[in-house]
């Protein structure tokens, strides 16, 4: 029996009217009702161009990721419907590839060097959410798709429910909302989570990679609560210094290249500059966040063992 | 989505948040930076360096940590309405230009190609001319 595909709605695209609502109901909340500085006019025009230019991108080069999707297809080893109870199973499932993705992006500095645009404000605000990389494609992750198509999940509604946990991630980058109610802070992501992923202080490095359910982050041991004695610095552990789009795009291709391409190396040290973790150094025993986290126990040896910290 | 709704939707979506964002921050300036929070800044950034002096740009803008390591110099410089620090070796600083009350910084860095740096009391640094003639050597 053939499948009568529906026609998917591109959920990201129809949500940007509710994400401009949204922004502008933020900056009123942020100033008029709390009198915080949350929006900058450059980092939020940088954070929004970033987010045209992620659309652009796609619409140019998605088709290379669902070309493989849909070629992947043909191998399928079973024909799984569009029933509700499969849109939902197929959500989770994808919700757990999201996790994976990420969780690579922030520990591969090949996929870090496109995610980092994502992370690359000093601001944390419903338009940090619309910073977005234009270069995903060409590290190669939709690959982890593969094994929802090969499980018999059509590439559109891979594609329908990967967008619809984007949708929900937007309202998550704000410092507008604290905490939800227990329950909800128990099984979704929440600001609060989210806050934790974007913060740069040692405690907070490596955390919390959920998209929707922060269950995954529970379950494979690197969720880390957000502590009220340890307010979030957002960034990046080197900032960048600049607001130009193409420089944010491009900024850590180009680092790693040099690095990767610096005279003397061994062939597995050029390597490591493009696959270990982001900071990682051919000439130290430990570098990256591992050593961020290390330097900051020995300078608070009371916090060792403490939730995203090591023993010592 | 047809191009034709996008498109509008971008166009018309971006120039309001941005305008607006711009009005609710208008008139609005940034208070110059301060030793204290320069080397607050600077530390949390670079936790195992000892800082021995701190130098604040004219402008408020930019701070010059002195540290114990003499290879090295602290740098936090304003981004907006944040700050950004750096540690400024060899490797690092590719060039400068001596200024009338200061200079500039060409540094290797993809997002921040150079800084300015003006502070009437500039020569009156030994370790800062120390560090710029290490560096022109």
């Amino acid at each position: 029996m053939d499948l009568i595909i529906p026609n998917f709605p591109a959920v990201t695209q129809l949500a940007i009217p509710a994400f401009v609502t949204l922004i502008l109901i933020e900056l009123f909340v942020l100033r008029k009702m709390r009198g915080v500085e949350g929006f900058e006019t450059r980092d939020t025009t940088t954070s929004l161009l970033m987010g045209v230019g992620n659309v652009v991108a796609g619409l140019i080069f998605g088709f290379v990721a669902y070309g493989v999707l849909s070629w992947s297809y043909e191998f399928r080893f079973f024909t799984i419907g569009f029933e509700w109870y499969w849109v939902l199973s197929c959500f989770i499932i994808d919700d757990l590839r999201y996790y994976w993705y990420h969780r690579i992006a922030h520990r591969c500095r090949w996929v870090w060097a496109e995610h980092v645009i994502h992370h690359s404000s000093q601001h944390y605000n419903l338009s940090t959410a619309l910073r977005q990389s234009w270069t995903g494609v060409f590290t190669g992750m939709f690959v982890l798709r593969i094994p929802l198509v090969l499980l018999g999940f059509h590439p559109a509604l891979i594609v329908f429910v990967g967008g619809i946990n984007l949708v929900y991630q937007f309202w998550i980058h704000t410092e507008a909302i604290d905490k939800m109610p227990k329950w909800f802070e128990a099984i979704m992501n929440t600001p609060s989570h989210h806050r934790v992923h974007h913060a740069t202080n040692p405690r907070y490095l490596d955390a919390n990679y959920a998209g929707t359910l922060i269950i995954w982050d529970r379950m494979f041991g690197t969720f880390v609560e957000e502590l009220p004695e340890d307010s979030p610095r957002y960034g990046l552990v080197k900032n960048i210094g600049t607001f130009n789009p193409f420089r944010v795009a491009f900024h850590e291709w180009v680092d790693m290249f040099r690095d990767a391409a610096r005279p003397g190396l061994k062939f597995g040290d050029r390597i490591g500059y493009l696959f270990n973790p982001p900071g990682w150094r051919h000439d130290v025993e430990i570098s990256g966040s591992e050593a961020i986290k290390a330097d900051f126990v020995r300078h608070n040896p009371k916090e060792a063992g403490r939730p995203g910290l090591p023993n010592r | 989505m047809p191009l034709s709704i996008l498109v509008p939707m971008i166009l018309v979506g971006l120039p309001l948040v941005i305008g607006l964002v711009w009005w609710v921050n208008r008139g609005r300036s940034r208070a110059p930076l301060t030793a204290c929070q320069a080397k607050d800044h600077f530390l949390n950034d670079f936790p195992n360096a000892v800082v021995d002096e701190i130098l604040i740009s004219d402008d408020g803008k930019n701070a010059l940590l002195r540290l114990v390591d003499d290879n090295a110099i602290g740098m936090v410089h304003q981004m907006g309405q944040n700050h950004l620090t750096r540690l400024l070796d060899k490797s690092s600083v590719i060039g400068f230009e001596t200024r009338s009350a200061g200079f500039e910084f060409r540094l290797n860095d993809f997002t921040l190609k150079s800084v300015s740096f003006e502070n009437e009391s500039l020569n009156a640094r030994p370790w800062l001319s120390g560090f710029v003639n290490m560096e022109k050597n």
